[in-house]
């Protein structure tokens, strides 16, 4: 009987010891690693999301650290001096994202979009240097570098065509009669906490997200940056182009996560593609009846 | 050996075609190179060059000494749709039959006054579709009329 009762209490006390550790989270996890230690390495720091613009955090993420800051208070927006570099992953995938029928397109440019949701292949995926926004979503992220003496902030790619842009602090102004290219021409300055990046002189070689949101050469891109605390990049753009648009119009808030210790690698883009005819159609079923030029 | 040659320089030539970079801004910026005619085998060369200003669409036909400016030229859109791909029963939700996409329509008409051997001017009139409207090598077919002459016309995006 006494053998009986002792079995009896044992249960309770181990469903008491169960219970307790399903309800309270604190005693069945491990201990939460260091803030900043999330998401190391390669796409990890992605957000969770899968570059599919990396808004919120994971459930079991532990509170970040806040923003990094330089001697003078403004904000670290790319690798901390002292520390081994990072990238900022998960950039916005669709500018328009939830807000497609709201962008004021001009006609042509709102069937050019449409079009892209059907041939979906674009010039990233041929290795072509791709500006602005587009940047961003790529795989493997970017890493910012400020280069406090020439003032200046590089923004390196990883998993594309393995190029940068320059966005230059000095003061200075858009140069009159510039030839287009893939990243244009980005001029920054700080609004307290936020990068402000405008971005002139570009090309319609590329697309500026992998939606396909078109634009011309007379598009005017102003991107605001700002590092919300050690892993968090909030990110919003400004299109201005009246080639394509009737109105300006802005994005929403998009945000990237900072992925630590991230040195760079080498990343080869293959070019000079020999099938290029497997080229246009939706990235789950080509279409080989067209012929594309890459 | 004649053979060879000519491979050799189909093939320089289809290589520098394939090269040929690709604008993806508006649809008719660029330049189109092809023939127009009243037959097949009586065809004429045509050079179009346009560009896009964000409200109308300007160019030239045939750049050089006796280039011809456009008079008129539009780019009319008709709005297409993303297809789906479906997906298949499950428990007591039926299936749900994937669609085809519809691919977005655009036709090109433009004008163009060109001086004719008699010294008159002769007024053109070219109608057109485009193929692979966000294709680098995208193409419009199409007819013209001059007056009661009519024919055909194909341009490609070099």
């Amino acid at each position: 009987m006494r053998i009986r009762n002792m079995n009896y209490v044992l249960a309770v006390m181990a469903a008491i010891v169960v219970t307790l550790a399903l309800t309270m989270p604190g005693l069945s996890q491990a201990p939460a690693a260091p803030a900043g230690q999330q998401g190391q390495g390669g796409q990890g720091g992605g957000g969770g999301r899968g570059g599919g613009g990396g808004r919120g955090r994971g459930a079991n993420a532990a509170p970040a650290l806040p923003t990094p800051r330089k001697p003078n208070g403004q904000p670290y927006i790319g690798d901390i001096p002292g520390q081994k570099p990072g990238r900022w992953n998960g950039g916005p995938t669709t500018l328009a994202q939830n807000m497609v029928d709201k962008v004021p397109f001009q006609p042509w440019a709102r069937a050019v979009y449409d079009q892209r949701q059907i041939d979906q292949f674009e010039p990233h995926t041929r290795c072509k240097a791709s500006g602005v926004s587009r940047q961003f979503s790529t795989p493997y992220g970017t890493e910012w570098v400020e280069i406090p003496d020439l003032q200046r902030i590089y923004i390196m790619d990883m998993g594309g065509p393995n190029s940068y842009r320059i966005i230059y602090m000095d003061g200075r102004s858009h140069p009159a009669n510039l030839a287009p290219t893939n990243y244009g021409h980005s001029i920054g300055h700080w609004e307290g906490d936020t990068l402000v990046i405008e971005t002139v002189g570009l090309n319609e070689k590329f697309w500026m997200d992998t939606r396909g949101t078109p634009h011309t050469k007379q598009l005017k891109f102003t991107e605001r940056v700002t590092r919300t605390d050690m892993n968090t990049l909030q990110y919003q753009a400004t299109i201005d182009d009246p080639g394509a648009y009737t109105a300006p119009w802005t994005t929403p808030v998009f945000s990237m996560r900072y992925g630590p210790n991230s040195d760079p690698f080498e990343y080869l883009c293959q070019d000079n593609n020999h099938g290029p005819e497997l080229m246009l159609g939706s990235q789950t079923e080509i279409d080989n009846t067209k012929f594309f030029v890459p | 050996m004649r053979s060879v040659r000519l491979f050799f320089l189909l093939a320089v030539v289809l290589t520098m075609g394939i090269a040929a970079i690709a604008q993806e801004g508006h649809p008719l910026t660029g330049t189109w190179y092809g023939d127009f005619g009243m037959t097949s085998s009586q065809r004429n060369d045509l050079t179009v060059v346009m560009q896009w200003d964000g409200k109308q669409t300007t160019g030239i036909v045939n750049p050089g000494p006796k280039a011809v400016p456009i008079k008129l030229a539009r780019l009319d859109t008709t709005l297409g749709k993303p297809g789906s791909r479906g997906t298949p029963a499950q428990g007591n939700t039926p299936a749900v039959p994937a669609t085809a996409a519809t691919p977005s329509i655009f036709m090109v008409h433009f004008e163009v006054d060109a001086k004719n051997k008699a010294g008159g001017m002769d007024h053109f009139v070219f109608d057109g579709k485009i193929q692979n409207p966000v294709a680098g090598n995208r193409t419009i077919t199409g007819t013209w009329t001059c007056g009661t002459t009519k024919g055909d016309f194909r341009l490609r995006r070099t």
